[in-house]
């Protein structure tokens, strides 16, 4: 049997990694899914004792639950799920399974980054979905204005300006955004014994101040170099700076660029899982 | 590798299964084990004994892979440890001190992930809880201190691997788990299977293990079969004082004394007078085992 990968070994094991996970993290995960049902019967119950009628929520209410939600989701998820491997006990159980480290990696990613976000995304809309047909009050559901995008897409008339948003409204332009998010902390589970994601978001704050410093004043330059003017005339003339090739190109730009990151985080929590010890 | 190269190390391994040579590890600038060199044979129990911090858990999670040497090296039936191959990991099984509670039931537990260990047997793991007096079903993160470590007992035993560490596998369990526990070791280790037992409470363990290894600050002071040591220390349970005798004990009934076997008399080893007589005389103890 090979020691490097076996695919009925890697098979038995992400059956019990996902069944650790569950164990793990159901009970948050079922809090985060349903966090929309929740709020949603939190607040018509209180309209209903204090103006006695059922009142429903609208879409910007539910847009900020589905991103205070998937941000719960990422920051808790990865730490829930396999925090554990730094603890001296699990870690020495985990690190002693007799299975390679490249399946185990590929278990950790398939279920961190793949399958939880997956199900969180189809959960949450079915259950948003299921709101907004009992409730007409709530608006259209996130299912019925995904349907929509295209066309609002089209609708957009080509000028450097709708052309930056035409670029950038696409939902699924930020699936690797997400991916990044969880590998970021995904890295810091691994990495931090204790406060593993207040320490995570400290070091992101660092590192990003840092490339802060770096990739401004290159943006800056480029801008003024380019367009021969500076970086105010993006208030005046949007549409002059937006022409650029940077920001004309900037889904693949941003495509590149996350998937340079997320390349990088992987190798990261791949040799991390390879060196550590207890 | 060459294949002459090759089969000179199958053969080497044909008797010492683990190989230790030369292995030094330290936390920061505080060494722990300096210059080790230790063989070890297929299908014994050892016990490895040693003050606190002289390096016996240190050297257990080496054996298994959870540290890497930072000299020398660890050979176990050709594998490098640190590497954590499935091919050794499935030979071997690690119980720490301080064993992990999990957020499921025994059995389920012993389900999802025994079957990682190729020799893995679920009704033997049950029947060692059964001995136990420990229910499966239970939750891990419910059970008490002891039932817990009788539970990964159950589940080191029901690996059947043939490299089994034990890190002070007796501590938290009551009088008759110790006797049970005695009991599993011996009814459920196979023949092939070299054992490898941390301990401090050495009566815990006294019929079970064979050779004893003793290890000091950086050092191995012992490492000699009960059979080895019987052939060149005496000791004497007898009510009167001897003069000349390496350690001297007063026990109910008498004293324990400890002396050097000069007429090849047999005698049973008191495990704990042999620590005590080998801290007491280390130069003496290694001049005299090593001869």
């Amino acid at each position: 049997m090979s020691d490097i990968f076996n695919i009925k070994r890697f098979g038995k094991y992400f059956l019990s990694d996902l069944k650790s996970a569950y164990s793990n993290f159901g009970l948050s995960f079922a809090l985060i899914c349903t966090m929309e049902v929740i709020v949603y019967l939190f607040c018509g119950l209180i309209t209903m004792f204090t103006n006695g009628t059922w009142s429903g929520i609208d879409l910007p209410v539910r847009a900020l639950i589905f991103m205070v939600s998937l941000m719960m989701l990422v920051i808790t998820m990865p730490a829930k799920c396999y925090g554990h491997i730094t603890d001296k006990q699990a870690g020495s159980l985990w690190l002693t399974i007799p299975v390679s480290l490249l399946e185990k990696f590929l278990s950790m990613i398939l279920i961190t980054c793949f399958i939880i976000p997956a199900l969180f995304g189809v959960l949450f809309l079915f259950f948003d979905w299921a709101i907004c047909t009992i409730d007409q009050s709530c608006g259209d559901s996130y299912v019925k204005l995904l349907g929509t995008i295209p066309e609002v897409i089209r609708s957009i008339p080509e000028l450097e300006i709708e052309n930056f948003i035409h670029q950038i409204s696409n939902p699924f332009l930020y699936i690797d955004d997400l991916v990044g998010g969880i590998l970021i902390f995904l890295l810091g589970a691994l990495c931090f014994k204790t406060n593993k994601n207040v320490k995570t978001i400290i070091t992101l704050i660092a590192i990003s101040m840092g490339v802060s410093m770096i990739s401004g004043p290159i943006v800056m330059w480029y801008i003024s170099h380019y367009s021969g003017s500076g970086f105010e005339e993006l208030l005046v003339n949007p549409s002059s700076v937006l022409g650029l090739s940077l920001f004309k190109n900037s889904v693949l730009w941003d495509t590149i660029n996350d998937l340079v990151i997320m390349t990088g985080l992987m190798i990261a929590v791949y040799f991390r899982l390879k060196t550590i010890k207890h | 590798m060459s294949l002459p190269l090759r089969c000179t190390i199958r053969l080497i391994h044909a008797n010492d299964m683990i190989q230790i040579q030369n292995l030094g590890f330290s936390y920061g600038n505080f060494p722990v084990l300096n210059n080790i060199n230790l063989q070890l044979e297929e299908g014994r129990i050892y016990g490895l004994l040693g003050e606190n911090g002289v390096g016996k858990t240190t050297l257990l999670t080496l054996l298994c892979g959870l540290k890497k040497p930072q000299t020398g090296s660890i050979i176990i039936d050709s594998h490098n440890p640190y590497k954590r191959e499935p091919s050794f990991l499935t030979e071997s099984y690690y119980l720490s001190d301080e064993v992990a509670q999990m957020n499921m039931s025994a059995q389920e537990y012993a389900k999802s992930y025994g079957k990682f260990w190729e020799k893995f047997q679920i009704e033997k793991f049950l029947e060692i809880m059964g001995i136990f007096e420990n229910d499966p079903a239970q939750k891990m993160n419910k059970m008490s201190c002891g039932q817990l470590k009788k539970t990964w007992i159950s589940f080191a035993l029901a690996c059947n691997t043939r490299y089994l560490f034990m890190d002070e596998p007796t501590n938290g369990l009551d009088i008759p788990s110790k006797a049970q526990f005695r009991k599993a070791v011996t009814k459920y280790t196979s023949e092939d299977s070299t054992l490898l037992i941390s301990t401090h409470q050495v009566r815990d363990l006294e019929n079970i293990i064979d050779p004893i290894i003793i290890l000091d600050r950086q050092d191995v002071l012992l490492n000699a079969t009960l059979e080895e040591i019987a052939s060149k220390l005496y000791f004497d349970y007898g009510t009167e004082k001897i003069e000349g005798a390496l350690y001297s004990e007063l026990v109910p009934g008498g004293n324990v004394q400890v002396l050097l076997n000069s007429t090849g008399e047999e005698s049973k080893v008191n495990i704990e007078a042999l620590f005590n007589t080998v801290h007491l005389h280390k130069d003496l103890i290694k001049s005299v085992f090593n001869k």
